[in-house]
């Protein structure tokens, strides 16, 4: 008996011992380290630039091909919404081809993944980085701490073309958030512009010309609408989740916005989801819930079980994004009827004001080059090429619209990270094409390819009843569809923009998303009746307890 | 010295597991460093030395506390129930005569096992639902039905019933195979004594069933900081937070979700502590109360 105790001490000892040592290792490998990334790794690489394009400062010609051949290793994510011509697949397409072609650039996939960001965090940490891939918002900024990357500021300078510059440069916040100490280490991804970010409540169709209804301008109508729809077919009134998501885009409709910074009353920034106009809109929200119009399950249902209810036809309402026709259309067609589909109909006010849309800082991706990169510069030369090829080839007269279709149809323009971006004009354009080309017929002539594509699609569904394209239709092709419907809010500008405009503070960071789930969870309670209404002031408590007031803290220090 | 000698091929024989234990289970254990840095994986073990502030950082949240007594609470249940339920079917199994069907019972208790949590949520969601077949029933009888999924204080019991459900089959038949074991001479005594079959198992099978029970019960302890990450995470939504959130559930919306490394390894050190302590604990107990030790 004591022999063994003795035995179990020694290996606890023994273990304790191996924790100890590695433990007391580490100041050690900390110390010799330390000055290597911290010091002016940041400043070296730009060193290197200014030497190799100084002499020809002038006529750097972005078109120029590499003598030799050049091989670009990269990363890519899976994209899963393009389809291929025969024989192409992400890494052999009609883009590497034209960048051996063009450029005489060999780009190598060193893999693709559909998992980027985990795979990429794995790279990162095994320091085996490809020469350009892209990278989100707190990669980039553990990347940049470590001068892993290239400075691209004077290669950018001397090689992007002015219609990519135009971009890249048209909103100075997101290029601003690509620097650090104004050296260039990465070139934004930027977004879908302001036309995608209004959100709207969807209603069924055929229910809405059944009853005949106006379009609802107040809270009280659509609720009126949502009665009588349940009055008469049934079910619930509004779809909704468990991670109120969705129904918290009706907050708008009271003044109430989740998850952006705002100006606060007493001149600090403040987080939007604690203000008193939240307690508002949950109060209503608790009302609806009690009258049966949220559905009495929603706080155990997910995406997938909310959108079978939507496609089971057991409810008429739902709060959504522009994009619900690809998302729910085509399904619920199939399933119910080709008219049974959702119309979006803009938030109704709650109190006679005009209904803002937030919008969070927009941008979450950035194209990077590692530090050790022979040929920065061709970052920019093939960003410049996707911005020719999308924006200017038609244009200049170099290439039919049909032709331009082979590169950036079926989603190809997807596949092309880290050589990427996305233009945030395009969907609004996009969408005056397709308007354009539905009111003019075959007459018309069409600028962007992707429009056409657009316009196609959609006539699938108007001419032929091809239940895939009801997106397209309800996006951007018919009277009301979701942009007909945002277009003023895009024109007037009715958008709240959140004061957390660029990187997002680390502190930030560090509290992952339980900020968040603990208004949810607060929130989810009220609307079931669980807690009082007045267990929003607790709510707000527990935030700031939690580490709200670090955050807001941090980010009236970051920016205010 | 001599043992030794004589047993050197054994040894030999023990070298390969040690050395794979040594290298995936020991040498990683430096990696626990990261909980004490603010862990940047472009930069490695040398990140910043940041002493205890993770696990100020962890501890400093209100709702960790509560998820380590969800995570205890849970856990408890399940180890208990993992441990009875088996133990009781055996029991019964054993009793069966006509080897056909004790053999088919045995597959279909043991079949749920290999299903993987994230099919199994689906089927019991839909099962748990206000329409779910057991609602209909309760409704049917006259009652109101119950959202089982979304009630705090209904929550963990379906996590616990639905996983002991999931789980059983496997105990039972290790522990059929113990009773299989047993020497069938002392049932024949206590026939000749005259012990009726309810006797038999009272005074035979479960006391000799007892180590082996013992062993699965320790064996078992080392979970109890586990409550079943995918299992709950496919099933709880943010109204049963407050008695269904786990350790590790809230880790990974606190951490692994925006690559906080550290957070992940910082709550990572804390559980094997715990757990640590809970299974010497154990171990202690129950070589004091019941005689049986491993070393």
């Amino acid at each position: 008996m004591l022999k063994r105790t003795i035995s179990i001490v020694l290996t606890f000892c023994l273990l304790f011992m191996l924790l100890l040592t590695s433990c007391a290792k580490t100041p050690e490998a900390v110390t010799p380290a330390e000055p290597e990334p911290e010091a002016p790794e940041v400043s070296e690489p730009a060193k290197d630039t200014e030497d190799e394009p100084e002499p020809d400062d002038e006529v750097v010609d972005w078109w120029e091909p590499y003598p030799e051949p050049v091989t670009i290793t990269i990363f890519n994510a899976m994209a899963t919404d393009a389809i291929y011509p025969d024989g192409d697949d992400i890494e052999h397409n009609i883009w590497t081809r034209e960048y051996k072609e063009r450029f005489n650039i060999d780009v190598v996939t060193e893999w693709v993944s559909d998992d980027y960001a985990t795979k990429l965090n794995l790279a990162i940490s095994s320091k085996s980085l490809a020469d350009m891939f892209h990278v989100d918002n707190a990669q980039f900024a553990q990347l940049k701490e470590a001068g892993a990357l290239y400075d691209i500021t004077d290669v950018y300078e001397d090689y992007v073309s002015d219609g990519m510059r135009s971009l890249m440069e048209s909103d100075p916040d997101v290029f601003e958030t690509a620097k650090t100490d104004g050296r260039l280490f990465g070139t934004p991804h930027l977004h879908y512009g302001y036309m995608s970010m209004p959100n709207y409540v969807w209603l069924r169709k055929d229910w809405m010309e059944e009853g005949q209804y106006e379009p609802p301008e107040t809270i009280e109508e659509l609720e009126a609408i949502m009665k009588d729809f349940m009055a008469k077919h049934g079910g619930y009134g509004m779809a909704i989740d468990q991670t109120l998501r969705y129904l918290l885009y009706m907050t708008p409709c009271f003044g109430a916005y989740h998850d952006i910074w705002v100006d606060g009353d007493d001149g600090t920034i403040q987080y939007s989801s604690i203000q008193p106009e939240m307690k508002t809109a949950l109060e209503t929200f608790a009302q609806w819930y009690k009258d049966g119009i949220l559905d009495s399950e929603f706080a155990s249902k997910d995406y997938n079980a909310m959108i079978e209810d939507v496609v089971n036809g057991k409810v008429g309402a739902q709060p959504f994004l522009n994009w619900w026709g690809y998302a729910v259309g085509p399904d619920i067609i199939r399933n119910i009827s080709d008219k049974a589909y959702f119309e979006p109909y803009a938030l109704p006010s709650a109190d006679g004001k005009k209904v803002m849309h937030p919008v969070p800082f927009p941008n979450s991706a950035y194209s990077v080059v590692n530090k050790d990169c022979k040929h920065p510069e061709a970052l920019i030369k093939l960003l410049n090429f996707k911005y020719y090829i999308a924006n200017e080839s038609v244009a200049l007269g170099d290439k039919t619209v049909e032709e331009v279709t082979t590169y950036t149809g079926n989603n190809l323009d997807h596949i092309t990270r880290p050589f990427y971006f996305q233009n945030p004009l395009d969907e609004f354009n996009q969408y005056v094409e397709v308007q354009e080309g539905l009111r003019l017929g075959d007459s018309y002539k069409f600028n962007s390819p992707t429009a056409q594509l657009k316009y196609n699609c959609a006539l699938d569904f108007l001419e032929r009843g091809d239940p895939d394209g009801i997106g397209y239709v309800l996006q951007v092709g018919a009277d009301r569809c979701s942009y007909a419907v945002g277009k003023s809010d895009v024109e007037e500008d009715n958008f709240i923009r959140s004061k957390l405009w660029g990187e997002t503070p680390e502190i930030v960071l560090e509290y992952g998303s339980t900020l968040k789930d603990l208004l949810v969870e607060g929130f989810t309670k009220i609307i079931v009746g669980a807690e009082p209404i007045d267990y929003f002031e607790t709510i707000v408590e527990n935030w700031k307890a939690a580490g709200g007031d670090e955050a807001t803290a941090a980010v009236n220090a970051a920016y205010k | 010295m001599r043992k030794f000698k004589k047993q050197w091929a054994y040894h030999l024989m023990l070298l390969p597991g040690i050395a794979a234990i040594f290298i995936f289970s020991y040498i990683p254990l430096y990696g626990l460093i990261i909980a004490f840095q603010k862990y940047n994986p472009a930069l490695g073990f040398a990140s910043k030395w940041v002493g205890f502030d993770n696990f100020r950082h962890i501890f400093n949240q209100p709702n960790f506390v509560r998820t380590i007594w969800n995570t205890l609470y849970i856990a408890f249940f399940k180890i208990l129930g993992g441990i009875i339920v088996p133990v009781f079917f055996s029991l019964l199994l054993n009793e069966i005569r006509h080897t056909r069907i004790k053999r088919s019972f045995q597959t279909l208790i043991y079949l749920p096992h290999f299903l993987s949590w994230v099919i199994l949520a689906g089927v019991i969601s839909d099962i748990l639902s206000v329409n779910g077949i057991i609602n209909q029933f309760i409704s049917v009888l006259g009652f109101k039905p119950i959202p089982f999924l979304s009630t705090p204080r209904l929550f963990p019991w379906a996590m616990i019933v639905t996983d002991i459900w999931k789980g059983f089959g496997f105990g039972t038949v290790v522990y059929l195979a113990a009773i299989t074991g047993i020497d069938p001479e002392l049932y024949e005594a206590a026939i000749v004594d005259g012990g009726t079959r309810f006797q038999q198992t009272l005074y035979i099978t479960l006391p000799l069933l007892a180590p082996t029970i013992m062993l699965m019960s320790i064996l078992s302890l080392g979970s109890v900081m586990n409550a079943g990450f995918d299992q709950i995470f496919n099933m709880y939504a943010p109204i049963v937070y407050e008695t269904g959130d786990i350790i590790d559930t809230y880790v990974y919306r606190l951490g692994i979700e925006k690559a906080q490394f550290s957070m992940g390894a910082t709550v990572g050190m804390f559980k094997s502590l715990v757990s640590c302590i809970l299974v010497s604990l154990s171990y202690f107990m129950a070589d004091r109360f019941a005689g049986y030790r491993v070393f």
